[in-house]
């Protein structure tokens, strides 16, 4: 997949179900109707989950880096570099759909 | 699915949540009408599911629940201990109610279970990649009513040594 640009808006799929425990969010995407536990179970780190709340289908991608630049001290580029880089990994599994890409 | 580039998402080689969060992400999972594919562990359904086998579970929609069917079921011990089985269904007590055991659990069946507790069947029992049928045919009903009676695994033993002695006459 290519990489994520700012202006595009993603939402969580609808295919995914998605659970806080124990402080972990995990993630089973649904694929052909199977929530497949054995080898397609994903965690979440500290980041993602952050990232993972904001992702909603109404902000884009800019807009989620605004949003935690003014909730932490930590340069633009490594926020930038962050959520573009859970984005991709996201949505090439499937986990996160585009609502809308400029 | 590993991938090597994965910087921000844990793929989780096995489940390492607690039984009572399996049993939410389970329920979740079963709710949106969606499978279930896990690995099995314990010996309780032993030969038929073996500890890490990998089991898929449907839900149950609207069909009927079939005698010797294997299910799985919330089970729960104490206020909060409640974790997933998979064990077979042994009796019809009423439309709503099953007698259910492991097949290898002896004489200490999980006792009557309502349909609500039942969160769906198994479907496919998969062992080292290849798919196992034994135990969920039309020979279940005969696996359910000699685990009512407690002389399955007995049963199962004969056959083995049957088996072994055929097998042996005709190595000679």
């Amino acid at each position: 997949m290519t990489n994520p640009q700012l202006n595009t808006i993603y939402r969580k799929s609808d295919d995914v179900v998605a659970r806080e425990i124990e402080g972990e969010l995990i993630i089973i995407p649904l694929v052909g109707g199977i929530g497949n536990m054995e080898n397609e179970l994903y965690a979440l780190d500290e980041t993602g989950r952050e990232i993972w709340k904001l992702i909603d289908g109404q902000k884009s991608i800019h807009q989620i880096i605004d949003e935690l630049e003014a909730l932490y001290e930590s340069d633009r580029e490594i926020i930038e570099r962050d959520v573009l880089g859970l984005i991709k990994e996201i949505s090439d599994r499937k986990i996160i759909t585009i609502c809308h890409a400029e | 699915m590993q991938n090597n580039q994965a910087n921000y998402t844990e793929n989780l080689d096995e489940i390492l949540i607690s039984s009572p969060d399996l049993t939410v992400i389970m329920s979740s999972i079963l709710a949106k009408g969606n499978q279930v594919r896990l690995r099995a562990k314990g010996w309780s359904m032993g030969p038929f599911i073996r500890n890490h086998d990998i089991v898929t579970i449907a839900p149950l929609t609207q069909k009927r629940i079939k005698l010797g069917e294997i299910v799985a079921f919330k089970n729960q011990s104490g206020d909060k201990n409640v974790r997933v089985s998979l064990h077979r269904v042994l009796q019809f007590m009423d439309y709503e109610n099953y007698l259910i055991k492991g097949d290898n659990t002896g004489n200490y069946p999980d006792g009557i279970v309502s349909r609500r507790r039942i969160l769906g069947r198994v479907i496919k029992i998969e062992r080292n990649n290849r798919s196992v049928r034994m135990g969920m045919g039309v020979e279940r009903r005969l696996i359910a009513w000699l685990s009512k009676h407690n002389i399955l695994i007995s049963f199962i033993n004969s056959i083995r040594e049957i088996n072994t002695i055929f097998s042996k006459r005709k190595s000679r």
